[in-house]
């Protein structure tokens, strides 16, 4: 643990140079020149990467034909020689220290070098990722701490005002009065009203409308130009808004809910959004909501406020109480007037007509949508004069008051100016992903790049190149999907559902520069039992199941999980980045807790292990325990050095009816196979893992369990005929005898009897069906269907072609047939190969 | 494992619905707890942990509580207690007489192996083989436990064979298990029967076999967890899967030729089969849908016992709709069960009944029947009586406390004691593993018996009873309900109706209490409440209750 402390401090001292360097007039990133023809464009990259499809440039506000070119500077912190290449298109040129390289090493001292690369975008798809190695390290994306450009560029200045602005229009949702050519904005929705008289009351409503922000001094709700008897109208109609069905009980008063709110509060992300002075004050909510009403808000913000602003943190009922109970203990006397009296039907109309609808959405009790009758706005390009309207100083008339700040009214200017010419309209990806970040306040709990939250108390995983660490589909999980790897972490990964997620998986990845993602190997029994040593805590294994989880427990020795389950690997991480990782965790992740395994052994060597490591994994959740995991709850039967017999309920083959007498048998080898007693029949046989007992022995158990491994045959026929063909024999089953623990299934058929062992292949993948059997005084024939990556063979005669007709089905298939001459003391065997892959 | 001392904890009769404050001082020496109810905190000794807290194996069953194990005591402590331990023998033996009738002592079980117990029964060897809802059966002889057989599928019954062969029912059949080269472990599985139903519903249990005494083997099989037309609303039966809801019996002694017949049927959820000592077959159900509470009952040829699920397989059924079956038609056929255990005061889920075979070194219940319930930690008894033909009875409270949480099965050892077999997973926590209740030779102060007279109620007593409390007829609470036979998931107690006793009287011996009505109804459960009553030398009464079943009166 010293010697980890120990590395993780000299990486911090690293970091902390770096850092400084950066702020010693020079800021991070590598200054971009982006022009289309007709507008250019200079603006801060992080790191030059990009994913582009035919129709996306790299800037909303450029065409999709553009030249880009990065400027700054590469800091070295290790004299060493270096490959500094290019993923990705071909046509781009990189120039250190004023010299082009194309792809040969350079020796690098230690300091900064002038880095330039030059890209010219041609019709279709694009990608750019710079990658570099040396020689104690491998190939991996140039980090973009290493990336950095002397500040002072008015140009960049100038457009970075342009995004802030942006983030400021869509949050104030400008655009739902002043139409914009702008199609690439996501404009903040308000949240809805349909049954907002279930939350709220009248005379909180009305001095809501009078002064949003004497309640919430950040609310991005504007102060309306209303009449007091304006709003007390509107007030009494959205009280009528109800919804009967959604009535919420109030909970009994408890002291306890309120420490565990307030623990909650702190510690599962609340303030990332919602703490110090910046952040969105919720201070009065007693006045707003009542407990139940505030807890039934927490447990699906999104049904009231699409904007995904406020996602849903997966709180329990309980939790949701006693943070709503915890909330609710701050007042606002201002807003507990006493409801006074309005006239309904009037405040309907007003809502219509004074432009609420345009950012609001609501049904009426009668369950119609509403409209806005509002008169159209000036639209966003056409404004000319910056300081009108709801810009201006005071404003009146119709136009709304934000409260804006005189920096927020130039940073919307210098947004307008800038669209007024040149709208966004072309999907930027990159762009995209960098905006989105802020507008969901991803870079409020995660790291990104240069940007660190200002509240760290808990490590959470980055986001900088996670489109080149983490799979499209996993983002995608997680953000969607509730799916999360880290029940050690306090805080708390929000869920913000579908609509608002959209494509950020896809923008992810377009950031990343990261190419397309290998396909996973199908691991070779070799390879398996290799990874499971590695992994192992026995002799030549790295303990990985010391920290980390496996199948869904815990791991072995630490009492919390500290590693994200094993299991998951390959459906999480791109494989290029699974070897980047474990051959040097810190070398991704300085402060990560990982330790590495490979300090001082020869690269290949390592590489070499990394990647059986690698080849394990990838059988997911068919993996076989690695050596030395012992499953607490002995869910997961693992084979060892015998075979193992286990009567349940077996999955059937292939989607087809389960095996409720189905008879498991793991072989040493990796290789099993479920013979079913009903019929008497080998149905299939797979390789890996052996079976999770999980839902036939938790709980009431009774499930069908869950085979772990990959099928190699299936076999859907009992294989026995004597004279018609067409008959399928009803075999009777008698049960097993233990031979070394091997079972031999006996089984009457007709007259005769057969006894069946079924064994592993001893070269290659595959089965032995021993028989030995008494045919009943006839002839007797073994049949089998052709089933695909599987041969055949006898060891007494030879198989011929025959058609066979698919029980229970008139389908005919092509298979073949051995014919026997039966007696009373016949012995044959079949085998069958798979093949393995490789 | 080992642990410096062996700790015990001595039993209470029940003495009331109250429960026990938790938390006991054990032989004076060294604080133990149970485990915590609901909404309760405890502060654990430092000699106990929660089970599971410290080990990388499975559940183990040396638990010093159900769910809370002892950890090995090293150094100074461990001087400590041996010390208390031994002041504690020193200081019981000068105490002398015991305070408690019953001590329950966990068997510790096989290392690192969920015993999740399905089944009990002893060799003729004096081997106890015990099968699990695993699918293991462990033999355990003196605290040895060798691994018998494996990878079955939820075991949930056994018993003995000739000599080295047991008979399990699994779910998908019922199979005989031998060890043909004597080494302890079985080697041939063989199939006796498995010509029933069986689709893979998680409800789709089978227990048994019971042999009754000529030799004949016997199984049940539960509803699937999948209502079909006869209104119930969770469980039912499914011509796919046939003759579930039914009982059989072999066609042979001991099922040679493999072949059974369908015996009795109109169960739902039989979670105990067993033989009495005279041989005859009984059977508990548990309370649901046309079972108004838990029953025990014979098993007779052809008899219907209520829930009409397993008429589709009845011989002359020709796919009926069930809607067309009437009330009248199902309360004709319906064979009403020997006992009813009123749900809740006595148990939720009835486990396979035991006969006192022990010759009084069980106590004073010999000959009486033990059930426990998987759902409350307790052990009830019965007794039966047969009047005007069938046999019918009273159910008594007898043991509650936690370490009986789960007791599923129930065997008498060899000396005498009692063995509890635990398991509750999926319906209440995780309970495992062995219990073990010894009787301590102090006689409790208990009803040893309710039985129907021609005039009304005979109570035995175990000690003589104090005559003037007796006399005083305020001590009596009798009153009279019944269950009500309809598809809905279990009955009240309905009509309750206070019993007017118009005379007692007390034997001679003052052990006796006979109870004159002015009638006694069938169809009813008599229900006593015994206040404030005393033996004759001052000991409280500790079980205060008694439910009689009237199915049939006494000839006059």
């Amino acid at each position: 643990m010293q010697r980890i402390s120990f590395i993780s401090a000299i990486f911090a001292c690293i970091f902390a140079v770096t850092v400084d360097a950066a702020q010693k007039g020079a800021e991070s990133g590598l200054v971009g020149n982006y022009a289309d023809g007709k507008r250019r464009i200079v603006s801060i990259a992080a790191a030059p990467n990009f994913v582009l499809k035919d129709s996306e440039s790299i800037l909303p506000q450029l065409g999709t034909a553009f030249t880009a070119e990065w400027n700054g500077k590469l800091k070295i912190v290790k004299r060493a020689k270096y490959t500094i290449v290019v993923q990705g298109n071909a046509d781009t040129t990189i120039a250190v220290d004023g010299r082009p390289i194309a792809g040969e090493p350079i020796d690098l001292d230690l300091g900064d070098h002038p880095i330039k690369i030059e890209f010219t975008r041609k019709p279709g798809a694009a990608r750019l990722q710079l990658m570099w190695s040396a020689d104690d390290f491998a190939q991996e994306p140039v980090p973009s701490s290493v990336l950095f450009h002397p500040s002072a560029s008015t140009e960049a200045a100038q457009q970075s005002k342009v995004e802030a602005g942006q983030l400021l229009v869509e949050e104030l949702n400008c655009v739902a009065c002043h139409r914009s050519l702008s199609t690439a904005l996501s404009p903040r929705s308000a949240p809805e009203l349909s049954t907002v008289g279930t939350r709220l009351h009248a005379a909180w409503i009305d001095k809501w409308l009078q002064d949003p922000r004497a309640f919430r001094p950040t609310a991005s709700m504007p102060h309306p130009p209303l009449k007091a008897d304006e709003r007390r109208d509107i007030a009494a109609y959205l009280a009528t808004l109800k919804n009967p069905a959604t009535k919420v009980k109030e909970p009994q008063h408890s002291v306890t809910r309120i420490e565990t709110g307030k623990t909650l509060f702190e510690t599962v992300g609340c303030t990332a959004c919602h703490g110090g002075k910046k952040g969105n004050s919720l201070d009065g909510l007693g006045s707003k909501w009542l407990p139940g009403q505030l807890a039934d808000f927490l447990l699906n913000p999104q049904s009231v406020d699409h904007s995904g602003r406020m996602p849903s943190m997966l709180l329990q009922t309980e939790e949701a109480l006693s943070l709503a109970e915890y909330l609710v203990q701050s007042r606002n006397a201002a807003f507990e007037a006493k409801p006074a009296p309005g006239d309904v039907k009037h405040g309907e109309q007003l809502l219509q007509s004074q432009g609420c609808l345009n950012c609001h959405t609501a049904n009426s009790s009668q369950g119609q949508p509403l409209a806005t009758t509002a008169p159209e706005a000036v639209s966003l390009e056409k404004l000319t004069v910056l300081d009108r309207g709801c810009l201006a100083e005071q404003p009146s008339g119709r136009a709304m008051d934000y409260g804006l700040t005189p920096p927020q009214r130039d940073l919307i200017g210098a947004f307008i100016a800038s669209v007024r010419e040149h709208p966004m309209a072309t999907a930027a990806p990159v762009y995209a992903f960098y905006h989105k970040t802020k507008a969901l306040g991803c870079i409020n709990c995660h790291e990104l790049d240069a940007s660190v939250p200002a509240d760290a108390t808990e490590r959470v995983p980055q986001l900088t190149n996670v489109g080149g660490r983490l799979r499209v589909e996993w983002i995608g999980e997680v953000l969607t999907q509730k799916r999360r790897v880290r029940p050690w972490l306090r805080r708390r990964m929000p869920e913000f559902g579908p609509n608002i997620v959209g494509d950020v998986p896809g923008l992810a990845i377009a950031a990343s520069g990261a190419g397309q993602v290998e396909p996973l190997p199908i691991p070779t029994r070799d390879e398996i039992t290799a990874g499971q040593k590695l992994l192992g805590t026995g002799a030549g294994g790295f303990g990985c199941i010391t920290c980390h989880g496996f199948a869904g427990a815990k791991p072995n020795v630490i009492d919390d999980t500290r590693g994200p389950d094993i299991t998951t690997v390959a459906s999480r991480l791109r494989p290029d980045h699974f070897r980047r990782w474990v051959l040097d965790p810190k070398r991704v992740s300085p402060s990560t807790p990982m330790p590495s395994f490979f300090d001082g052994v020869p690269v290949a060597e390592a590489a070499a292990r990394v990647e059986t490591m690698f080849r394990y994994v990838a059988a997911g959740e068919n993996m076989p325990p690695p050596v030395g995991w012992v499953d607490k709850n002995n869910y997961q039967v693992a084979i060892r050095d015998e075979p193992i017999v286990l009567r349940t309920f077996m999955p059937g083959s292939d989607g087809q009816s389960n095996f409720p007498r189905g008879i498991a048998v793991g072989l040493p080898g990796l290789v099993s196979y479920c013979f079913d007693a009903e019929t008497c029949t080998l149905r299939y046989a797979w390789t890996g893992g052996f079976l999770d007992m999980q839902p036939s022995w938790a709980a009431r158990g009774g499930g069908i369990v869950k085979v772990l491994g990959k099928r190699f045959y299936t076999n859907a026929i009992f294989p026995f005929r004597n004279g018609d063909f067409g008959a399928e024999p009803a075999p009777e089953f008698q049960g097993y005898s233990l031979v070394n623990h091997m079972p031999q299934f006996s089984y009457r058929l007709g007259d005769g009897e057969v006894r069946e062992t079924i064994m592993a292949l001893e070269k290659g993948l595959g089965l032995v069906r021993a028989f030995e059997m008494d045919s009943g005084g006839k002839p007797i024939s073994f049949i089998a269907i052709d089933e695909p990556g599987v041969s055949y063979a006898s060891s007494s005669g030879s198989f011929e072609p025959m058609e066979i007709t698919v029980p229970g089905t008139h389908q005919k298939v092509p298979g073949r047939i051995l014919k026997l001459k039966g007696g009373s003391a016949v012995k044959f065997s079949v085998t069958i190969t798979a093949k393995e892959s490789k | 494992m080992s642990f410096p001392m062996q700790f015990s904890r001595v039993a209470a009769i029940e003495s009331s619905p109250r429960r026990k404050p938790w938390g006991w001082t054990m032989d004076k020496g060294v604080r133990c707890v149970e485990e915590p109810r609901r909404g309760e905190r405890i502060d654990r000794s430092p000699f106990c942990r929660p089970s599971g807290a410290d080990r990388v194996g499975g559940p183990n069953p040396t638990a010093c509580a159900v769910g809370y194990r002892l950890s090995p005591l090293r150094g100074w402590k461990f001087g400590l207690v041996a010390i208390l331990v031994a002041l504690s023998s020193l200081l019981s033996f000068a105490a002398d007489a015991p305070k408690e009738s019953y001590k329950i002592t966990p068997i510790p079980g096989p290392d690192n192996v969920a015993l999740e117990v399905g089944g009990m029964d002893y060799m003729p060897d004096g081997r106890l083989m015990v099968c699990t809802r695993r699918g293991e059966v462990w033999s355990l002889s003196g605290s040895q436990w060798t691994l018998f057989a494996g990878g079955l599928q939820e075991a949930l019954g056994l018993i003995h064979g000739d000599k080295n062969d047991i008979y399990v029912m699994q779910r998908s059949e019922l199979t005989r298990l031998v060890d043909t080269r004597k080494s302890g472990a079985a080697d041939r599985y063989e199939t006796v029967s498995a010509n029933f139903g069986f689709s893979g519903n998680y409800h789709e249990f089978a227990y048994g076999p019971a042999k009754d005494k000529d030799g004949y083997l016997y199984f049940s099989l539960n509803l699937a967890h999948n209502p079909d037309g006869f209104g119930s609303q969770f469980m039912g039966a499914h011509v796919e899967t046939p003759y579930r809801g039914w009982a059989f019996k072999s066609v042979k002694p001991n099922a040679t030729d493999g072949k059974f017949e369908p015996f009795a049927y109109g169960l739902r959820s039989p979670n105990g089969l067993a033989a009495s000592p005279d041989g005859d077959i009984f059977f508990t159900d548990n309370q649901g849908e046309w079972i108004g509470a838990c029953w025990l009952g014979q098993l007779k040829k052809d008899c219907f016992y209520g829930n009409p699920s397993s008429l589709i397989f009845t011989r002359d059924w020709n796919h009926r709709d069930p809607k067309s079956v009437t009330m009248a038609e199902l309360e004709k056929k319906k064979t009403p069960p020997a006992i009813i255990f009123p749900y809740g005061r006595m148990g939720q889920s009835l486990s396979q009944p035991a006969w006192d075979t022990t010759d009084g070194k069980f106590g004073p219940f010999a000959g009486q029947i033990f059930v426990g319930d998987v759902q409350h930690p307790m052990v009830m008894r019965a007794t039966l009586e047969k009047v005007g033909g069938d046999w019918q009875g009273a159910c008594y409270p007898f043991l509650r406390q936690a370490d009986l949480q789960g007791a599923n099965r129930l065997i008498f050892a060899p000396d005498g004691s009692l063995i509890v077999g635990l398991t509750d997973r999926g319906w209440v926590k995780e309970s495992a593993g062995l219990v073990r209740v010894t009787f301590t030779g102090l006689t409790p102060f208990a009803i040893q018996s309710m039985s129907l007279t021609k005039t009304g109620f005979d109570l035995t007593f175990t000690q003589p009873i104090d005559k003037s409390l007796a006399m005083d007829m305020k001590t009596w609470s009798l009153l009279h309900w019944h269950l009500i036979y309809h598809a809905t998931y279990g009955s009240p107690e309905a009509d309750k109706t206070p019993v007017k006793i118009a005379s007692v009287a007390v034997s001679d011996d003052g052990r006796r209490v006979s109870m004159t009505l002015s009638q006694v109804l069938t169809g009813k459960v008599y229900d006593l409440t015994v206040n404030g009553l005393k033996a004759a030398d001052g000991s409280e009464l500790k079980n205060n209750n008694a439910y009689y079943t009237v199915n049939k009166l006494q000839a006059k």
